[in-house]
């Protein structure tokens, strides 16, 4: 691994451990929160609680997930295909059924 | 699943198994101090210790969770009190906590070229959104060549690599612009 890439890699680390951080520090605030109810939320501020999932949000859906969604269509369109063939060849075979009487 | 597995698995299972030990691990530790706020931090970095250390596939648990993270957490408060010698040995571990930590000191003490890169990658991200997503899909959620193929349309996973390192080219060559 040369310099730059240590570099980068420690770019990014860094990153994911501020995020990861962030949203451990939510969890404690939500933690004391529930311990003592008499903190409350500043009056007056609307709009800017933020939930949990605001903090470690990924830039990019991660791959496992793409990749089971592009399945799963994938799936249900050769399920739609065979369904219209099915429609089709009913609706063919009842014409030929009329025509041939 | 075991909790290790859920933390493979599951990008956000970590917060959740945050709450779940967190008072029986502050229990333990309030033997050494009794400032929630400092327990807070030594936890909060202990599960992002362990949070890293299972997206290594090699990684394996003797112990429980539980045991895993108060041992981090002994051995950070040796390690801030600076009493080296007394650090504190990871049952069923075969790498410890100071490649987390000399990765950390490692960040501390390159903060200006890291800013300096920060601000590269912003632009980057602009201006080369593909290569910006291959970077990142490998440095920040670690997935593997043959799956960013798979996502990214390569051809196979030799190929994700040749385009990565095309991409860490053009973005070293904008890091060195950079003054």
């Amino acid at each position: 691994m040369d310099q730059f890439e240590r570099l980068l890699e420690l770019s990014f680390l860094r990153e994911r451990r501020k995020q990861m951080k962030k949203r451990l520090k939510y969890e404690e605030r939500a933690i004391d929160r529930i311990k003592s109810p008499e903190i409350e939320f500043r009056k007056g501020i609307k709009f800017q609680k933020r939930t949990s999932n605001d903090y470690d949000r990924l830039k990019f859906r991660a791959a496992t997930n793409v990749l089971e969604e592009r399945r799963q269509a994938k799936a249900q369109k050769i399920k739609n295909t065979i369904m219209y063939i099915i429609l089709i060849i009913i609706a063919l075979a009842a014409i030929i059924y009329y025509f041939s009487k | 699943m075991t909790e290790l597995e859920q933390l493979r698995t599951n990008h956000h299972y970590y917060a959740s198994l945050y709450r779940q030990h967190r008072v029986v691990i502050f229990q333990h530790l309030k033997q050494f101090t009794k400032d929630e706020a400092y327990l807070a931090d030594l936890y909060q970095d202990a599960i992002i210790v362990l949070f890293e250390k299972a997206k290594d596939p090699e990684f394996s648990l003797t112990c429980s969770i539980r045991t895993y993270l108060i041992a981090i957490c002994r051995n950070q408060i040796f390690k801030r009190a600076g009493r080296e010698a007394e650090i504190v040995s990871i049952e069923g571990e075969r790498t410890n906590y100071n490649d987390w930590l000399t990765d950390q000191l490692e960040i501390e003490r390159k903060k200006t070229q890291l800013d300096k890169l920060d601000k590269v990658l912003n632009h980057f991200e602009s201006i080369a959104q593909k290569c910006f997503e291959l970077l990142y899909r490998f440095f920040y959620m670690k997935e593997s060549f043959s799956l960013i193929a798979a996502v990214m349309g390569y051809t196979n996973a030799d190929n994700a690599k040749n385009q990565k390192a095309r991409c860490q080219k053009k973005l070293r060559e904008l890091y060195l612009e950079e003054k």
